[in-house]
């Protein structure tokens, strides 16, 4: 199993939003991280046949995914960041739709349908109408819907988008357990939610993949470091104009501030061990997803 | 064990039958059921099969909507024979029956289903081609009875039909389907468009001195024109429908 990304463009007009990327996925999850703009739902697009690419090719275990047409979608999950779902159906008729038009038979459909929203927890509200359901619910129905193939790729595009913290780590687990023996290919701007559960993170910046790895080597391979240091009020407006600041927390003594520099920025700063969400910082800066917490 | 359960075992013995047990039999069963899901799995439905559990999630009030218009148009066509207004204004009722399949037809546009059914087995052009299908096969179903049954209650003329329903039947169809297609996909723009359409055609058809100033060749000239554009309508739907994300400028 491998899908094999080769010099892959996109362009709408003169605006570029996929650069040439080329990476090579097998199983496993891999965590697309990126700000607003940096490409990923056009490359998720054009990875599940939505878009055709301006250049370059995708294969699935070596042939072209266009020539393979309908064969390689019968193998595809796509969990749009947008969700459309029609909301005077149930929940147990809106499976059985998408489940008909992603071919599969009616005593199949009836079977994965059944299993689906027993493994999302759904099992009790299946007879409800979908515009009743709350974010958390219309997403496990959005997850069950990609899994109901049982595909061998799965794309989610902004999962967790709209969910409260509690419904975040319920989704993160559940990614977590669907995950096992197909491939995952999960983008968000949120660090925390491909944190713990990525085997490879790709950085997606302007277009390209900034740079990719596992979670821990792409820490280990940021070429500052993180230091923590207490500042008084008045010099904090210096260090914020001179260095990257991962965190501010006002305590007693002034102002913490959690520093990403090559050297140390003053005397009493210690060094801290770095999280990928320093590695984030790192590559988009503080204005990266500006109307979006990176938390 | 009950007396007739002991008594089939004595039976049994004395028969010198097998010995089936209950839970062999069930893990048979469930080998079976395995066997056959496997089966399934392993091929997609077919395009027929497919088209017809389209049917199933379709809503069906839309039918009973459409055949409310039919049965209005025949009572009045029937209640008042004589009166030729209402004989030529039965365009407007048949171009309402063509506005009720709107919400049918834009409900994945407008409930934004399009990309979770573009990234499946069957494509949007399927998903549209199944659904025009089951449109045009039930509503071909409504329009055979309705004008059975007013050809044998009501005086009309085929020429009255032609020209009294079929013209506005497929321009008003026409209008729908070429909006369902272009870049402003408004469902609410397709229904104004074709009540427009259908104040014009009033306004021709009860204007005595238009609409006698129309010759016959003329108006065989527009049915065959808004027969053969309804055809390139429909492949234009259906070949628009997989291009749906390519102008789409969300691109983050």
């Amino acid at each position: 199993m491998e899908l094999k990304l080769a010099q892959l463009t996109k362009t709408f007009g003169d605006m570029t939003a996929v650069d040439a990327v080329s990476y090579t996925m097998r199983n496993g999850v891999y965590g697309l991280l990126g700000v607003n703009g940096a490409g990923k739902t056009t490359l998720m697009r054009m990875i599940c046949t939505l878009m055709k690419p301006t250049d370059g090719v995708i294969t699935w275990n070596g042939r072209d995914i266009w020539s393979l047409d309908g064969e390689y979608r019968r193998v595809l999950g796509y969990l749009p960041q947008e969700f459309g779902f029609y909301p005077d159906f149930s929940a147990e008729e809106y499976l059985l739709y998408i489940a008909s038009i992603k071919g599969l038979r009616p005593a199949v459909a009836k079977q994965r349908v059944n299993e689906l929203l027993h493994t999302v927890g759904m099992e009790q509200v299946r007879k409800k109408k979908m515009k009743k359901f709350s974010g958390g619910m219309k997403r496990r129905i959005g997850i069950a819907q990609a899994m109901l193939n049982d595909p061998q790729i799965l794309i989610l595009d902004e999962p967790t988008a709209g969910l409260d913290p509690n419904e975040r780590i319920r989704f993160r687990n559940l990614i977590s357990e669907l995950s096992e023996q197909r491939l995952v290919l999960l983008s968000t701007h949120i660090v925390s939610d491909v944190e713990y559960i990525a085997n490879d993170i790709l950085l997606m910046k302007e277009g390209r993949i900034a740079c990719s790895g596992a979670p821990q080597q792409l820490i280990a391979d940021m070429p500052i470091h993180v230091w923590r240091c207490t500042v008084t009020k008045q010099e904090e407006a210096a260090y914020t104009r001179q260095y990257k600041i991962a965190n501010m927390k006002l305590t007693v003594g002034g102002t913490e501030l959690r520093i990403l520099s090559e050297q140390q920025p003053c005397a009493q700063a210690v060094q801290e061990a770095a999280t990928l969400e320093d590695v984030f910082l790192y590559h988009f800066g503080e204005t990266g997803g500006e109307n979006n917490a990176v938390l | 064990m009950t007396r007739l359960e002991e008594q089939i075992r004595i039976w049994r013995e004395q028969e010198h039958l097998p010995v089936v047990r209950e839970t062999q039999i069930q893990h048979t069963v469930e080998r079976a059921k395995q066997a056959f899901y496997e089966r399934e799995r392993a091929q997609p439905c077919t395009y027929l099969s497919f088209v017809l559990l389209q049917a199933r999630f379709m809503r069906k009030s839309w039918w009973v909507a459409q055949l409310a218009v039919l049965a209005a148009l025949w009572f009045g066509l029937y209640t008042m024979q004589d009166a030729d207004f209402l004989r030529r204004g039965s365009g407007v009722l048949i171009s309402t029956f063509v506005i009720l399949m709107v919400p049918e037809l834009w409900k994945n546009v407008r409930t934004q289903s399009t990309e979770v059914e573009s990234a499946s087995y069957f494509t949007l052009r399927q998903v549209y081609a199944a659904r025009l299908t089951v449109f045009a096969t039930v509503d071909l179903l409504l329009l055979s009875l309705f004008l059975a049954v007013t050809t044998m209650t009501v005086s009309l003329t085929l020429w009255d039909i032609l020209i009294q329903f079929v013209i506005p039947f497929h321009v008003t169809c026409c209008i729908c389907l070429r909006v369902l297609c272009s870049r402003l996909c408004s469902e609410y723009f397709a229904v104004a468009l074709s009540l427009f359409w259908s104040a014009v055609w009033m306004w021709i058809v009860m204007n005595e001195t238009i609409y006698t100033m129309i010759s016959k060749p003329i108006w065989i000239a527009l049915l065959v024109i808004s027969a053969v554009y309804l055809v390139y309508a429909v492949r234009r739907v259906l070949q628009s429908a997989n291009q749906s994300w390519e102008g789409n400028l969300i691109w983050n």
